[in-house]
This record gives structure tokens, sequence and C-alpha cells, in this order.
């Protein structure tokens, strides 16, 4: 169970010892409380187990891959609204273009410095909550009207 | 004058295409020339018609201008790209010219001068009705140069009938016959060896540009196969530079033991890719020895990470009896091992088993020389490593062990590597004097079975083990 002082994030990479690293790192940098997945489907378990804050996604994994896991997220409403970093040694134009296209919010190429890592997993958990809203609205398709709740 | 099947379609296609823009190019080069030529002649010869006022010299004349003017009908079909028009123009108009010249020659000029028709000059004049012949091989197909060769057989067989008879005139013919043939064949022979060096261009210009693809694959696989581990590596230098003072003793030495083997995994990736440059250049000599097969196979299980593709909970069922000795290089066969174990543990699902078998066969016999005398055979280690992936193609088995090369399959797949491991499996057996190959049918769930046979060394003790030997899992540590 996450402490209430610490953010959960979920980190899908399939390289064992950089995930071991990362968790490692960013308990230190970041002070979240890190989950660890090594492929993307026990990444999309872990995610809709913990409900994480935040998610740091590779791309080229067995199974599921990072693009398909980003829009499986993004195509359940209950995970739709996690903020996505796709973190990968994928380094070409047309790659940041497909991780954004599939719904990322960050695309960062490896090799990434733990505190740079930390830091933008902490300014995705931040963005502000109209964001996330207008997100929902999207996917609903119906306004959010918290006074008319009120009246 | 085809080119070569071998090539693939459209690349026959772009040959011939280049072919005929060569054609065309040189077509109108000649005509150019011959026009000018003739338009000179034309204009000497027409002055002397005037002198002689001469049925036979107008007449003449006349069959110039009918060449000039074939030859500007060549050279606007030269401009219109119609080269079947252009190159029989050309030497349609040229066997008259020629044929015409030598009819002058050997009727009107020949005769007084010399006394005699069978003069060198005259001699002369008949070789130039070689020169159509070879103007259809440079311009033309086969049936043109064939046709020109007859049609000038029988300009010569008529020029001849002109003729006094001489006691020279049967040899002088059947001279003036086989020299048109003899440069009949040189020119078909110069033309097929022409198309021949084409298609070759062109299959290594295919070549040029799939390595050039390769190049390209493997230069983005590599930059992708670095990048991580350099992330881990630098991501601990920099934690621990951040953080070493208020790490505990402990932590520190986790840390550098982790990041100390990052660097082993990212020194083991360049060095994979130096060596293959080597091999490029020159596979190294070694001195063989005894390599005991089970202590290779330990020795390359532990160089496979465990937590990669969860190798540590996969199945290794290994048949191996415990003193069955390869003759070659320790780290050849562990390298080989490694990277077979390291393909079947990528491309089969977790929870299948993998099988590694190694048993003492005799070589078939080979043949070797120009009689093709078979060689003996010698004892030999075959080596196999089975897994219950999702197998190969059979149409892509040859492809599997060259250099850079990356199936289809695996290349649209989320599955890493860079292409060099079976090369690097295929020549170091081959090193050894031994070879590799890969029996798969493609369908998933059967997997492939890769083969390995390497020169046997006498065994070092007898074991049970050795003639019964029982398949086991091999433990492996964590």
């Amino acid at each position: 169970m996450a402490s209430p002082l610490r953010s959960t994030i979920v980190i899908v990479e399939d390289n064992a010892s950089l995930l071991e690293f990362l968790v490692m790192a960013l308990e230190e940098f970041g002070n979240f409380t890190v989950i660890g997945a090594p492929d993307g489907i026990a990444g999309l378990e872990k995610i809709v187990e913990h409900a994480p804050l935040c998610v740091v996604i590779d791309v080229r994994m067995p199974g599921l891959d990072g693009y398909q896991l980003v829009r499986a997220l993004r195509g359940d409403p209950t995970t739709a609204t996690i903020p996505v970093i796709i973190m990968t040694a994928l380094a070409q134009d047309k790659d940041r273009f497909t991780g954004l296209a599939a719904g990322a919010d960050l695309f960062l190429t490896k090799p990434v410095m733990p505190q740079d890592l930390a830091a933008a997993i902490q300014h995705a958990i931040t963005t502000s909550e109209d964001e996330r809203l207008h997100r929902l609205q999207q996917l609903s398709d119906t306004p959010l009207d918290t006074t008319t709740e009120e009246e | 004058m085809m080119v070569q099947s071998a090539l693939p379609i459209s690349e026959q296609a772009a040959i011939r295409q280049y072919d005929r823009r060569r054609r065309l190019a040189s077509n109108q080069i000649i005509v150019s020339a011959f026009i000018i030529i003739l338009a000179l002649i034309i204009v000497v010869f027409t002055a002397y018609s005037i002198t002689q006022a001469n049925l036979a010299t107008y007449l003449i004349d006349g069959v110039f201008a009918v060449s000039l003017g074939l030859y500007g009908v060549s050279y606007w079909a030269t401009r219109h790209e119609n080269l079947r028009l252009a190159a029989l123009t050309t030497v349609l108009s040229t066997d008259m010219t020629i044929i015409v010249a030598a009819l002058l020659w050997i009727t009107l000029l020949g005769r007084p001068m010399s006394g005699t028709a069978l003069n060198p000059v005259t001699f002369a004049q008949f070789t130039s009705l070689c020169i159509p012949i070879i103007l259809a091989g440079v311009l033309g197909e086969f049936w043109l140069v064939l046709a020109t060769t007859l049609l000038m057989n029988v300009a010569a067989l008529l020029f001849c009938a002109l003729i006094p008879v001489d006691s020279l005139l049967s040899l002088f013919v059947a001279l003036v016959i086989s020299q048109q043939w003899a440069f009949t064949a040189i020119t078909l022979t110069i033309s097929r060896l022409y198309q021949r060096t084409l298609a070759e261009l062109g299959q290594a210009y295919i070549q040029a540009q799939q390595l050039d693809q390769l190049k390209d694959q493997f230069i983005t696989n590599v930059n992708h196969e670095l990048r991580t581990p350099v992330m881990t590596l630098q991501g601990y230098i920099e934690f621990l530079r951040l953080k070493h003072a208020g790490m505990s003793a402990e932590q520190l030495t986790t840390s550098l033991d982790r990041a100390s083997r990052t660097g082993y995994t990212l020194l083991n990736l360049l060095n994979s890719i130096l060596e293959v440059r080597n091999i490029d250049q020159e596979m190294p000599a070694f001195d063989p020895e005894t390599v005991v097969v089970k202590t290779a196979l330990e020795q390359a299980l532990l160089l496979i990470d465990p937590r990669e593709g969860n190798f540590g909970e996969r199945d290794v069922r290994v048949q191996i009896p415990n003193h069955l000795g390869i003759w070659g290089e320790p780290v050849r066969v562990q390298q080989i091992l490694t990277n077979l174990l390291s393909n079947a543990n990528k491309y089969s699902p977790a929870g299948t088993p993998i099988e590694v078998i190694a048993q003492r066969v005799a070589d078939e016999p080979r043949k070797s020389g120009l009689l093709g005398r078979r060689v003996g055979q010698h004892p030999m280690i075959a080596l196999r490593v089975r897994d219950y992936g999702q197998g190969i193609p059979p149409d892509q088995v040859a492809l599997l062990f060259n250099r850079f090369v990356r199936l289809p399959r695996d290349l649209a797949s989320n599955i890493s590597g860079n292409g060099l491991g079976l090369y690097l499996c295929r020549v170091l057996a081959e090193s050894m004097g031994g070879r590799i190959w890969v029996e798969s049918t493609g369908v998933a769930g059967q997997g492939a079975t890769f083969h390995v046979l390497i020169p046997a060394t006498t065994l070092v003790a007898s074991d049970p083990d050795i003639t019964q030997p029982r398949m086991h899992s091999l433990a492996r540590p964590k």
C-alpha cells in the first residue's frame, strides 16, 4: 500500500537491469512509490491494480508493446487520465510522432538521467486538474457541471 | 541477347531499359558521324558523276542519297526512342552504302587501275562488308546480326560473280565468307559477354542496395541496443555521484556491483559488433584443445541474464554425456551455445522447454577435388538446441546465417536483436572445422532446431552416461 506522502508510479520496462535501477533511483530522487513491470501485459495489470499517478513505458517489449499499452490505457475510462511518459531508445521523429499520436503525454529518448526523469514524472503528476477533466469530458461526451448536482 | 533470368523481374526490366538507352545513344553518335561522312562522299561523287555523265554513276549517286535519307530516318527514330526502327535503318543504310561502294570499286574503279579484280584493294572492299555486321551487333539484336551476315554473304557472292574467272576466285570466295562469319561470331560473343556483365552488375547493384539497407537496419538496431545499457550505467554513476554521501556501505556495494554488471553487458555487446569486423578481416588463429561440452554449456548459461525473458524460470533440458569433448576453442564453443540459447529464449514463449542435446556421430563422407574423391569420415560432435517457439519460415532459412540479417517478421516485432548472433555462430563453427544449420517447419509451437557439427576429440574417460545419457533439467544459479 502506498504511503500517503508518496506518489505511486508504474514503470514498464523489459530490460531487467534498467528496471531494477529505475525502481531504486526514482524512489530516491523522486520520493515515489515505484512499481515495476517487465512487459506490457504485466504493466497493464499493475496499472489497473495500483491506479498510479503516472506511468513510464518503454516501447519495444515482448507481447504488448509500448504504443499498444498506451492505446489500451487511453481506451479505458479508469486509466484514460493517467499521465503517460514514453521512454525509449527509438530516437527518430517518426517514433516520437507515433508515441504522441498513441496518446502519450511526453516522449523521452534514452538515455535519461534519473533526476531528469523524476522531474518529468513530477511535472506530469502536477499537470492541472482541468486537463484531466477535459479528457474525461471527451471520453464521456457529457459536460461535467457540479453546480447542477448542488441545485 | 536476353538478360539473365536470375534477377528479379523489376531488375531485368531496369537492365533492359539501360541497355536500350545505351543502344539509342550509340546509334545517335554513329548516325551523326555517318551522315557527315556520307554527305561528303555524295558531294565528291556527284562532282565525279557530272564529269562522267554516266547513268551508272548517277544511279550510284542516287543510292547514296537514299542511304543518306535512311540515316535521317534513323536519326529521327533515335530522337523518338524507337530503337528497332533506328537500328534497322542504320544497318540497312550502311549495307547499301558499303555494297554500292564495293560495287563501284569492282566494276568501275578497281579493274582499270590494277588490271585484275583480285587485288588487295578489292579484298579490302570485301572486308568492309563486315562493317554492317559489327554495326548490327552494336545496335540491334541477334536476328539483325544473322540477317545482315546472310545479306553480306549474298552480296559477296554476287560481287564474286562479277569478277572474271580466276584460279584464286574460289579461295577468295571462301576467305570472304569465312571472314564474315568470323566477324559474326566475334560480334555475338562480345554482345553476349556484355549482356552477362550487365546482368552481373545488376546483381552486384542489388546486393549493394540490400547491404546498404541491412547496414541501416544494423545501425538502428545497435543504436537501440546500446542506449538502454548506457542509460543504466550512466544512471548508476549519476546516482552515486549525487547520493553516495548518504548511502550505507552495503547500498554502495550493491550499486557499484550492478553498475559493473551493466558495464560488462555493454562491453559484450560492443565486442560482438567488433568481433564481426575482425572476422570479416581475418578469423584469428587458435590452438585447438579439448572442450568438454557440458562445461561449455554451463559457462554459456551463466552469461545469460536469468531475468531476461524470465530465462531463470525456463526448463532447459540437457542430454549431454559428461565427458563428451570437442576439438576446438572453449570461448568459441561457449559463444555458439550462448547465442543459440539466447535466441531460443527470445523466440519461444515462457513456459516452453529448451532442449540441448549432444552426441558423438560420424560425419557424412564428403567429396573433394576435381575427381570428387571421397574424403575420410571424421568423428564429430552433433549439438542440437531446440525450442518450441514460433519457428522459422522455410523460405527464409537461407537468410538466417548472414550478417546483419533479421527476418521481416522479427523486424516488425518487439524482439530486439542486431542480426549478428547466428552469423557469428556460423563463422565460429566453420573456423573450428564444423558447420551449422537449422530445421524448422515455420509452424508456431513446433519451434526450430539448430544443429551444430564440430570435430570431436578423443573421449577423456569412459562413463556409463556416455552410452545411455538421460535428459535432465539443468539447475542454474538465479
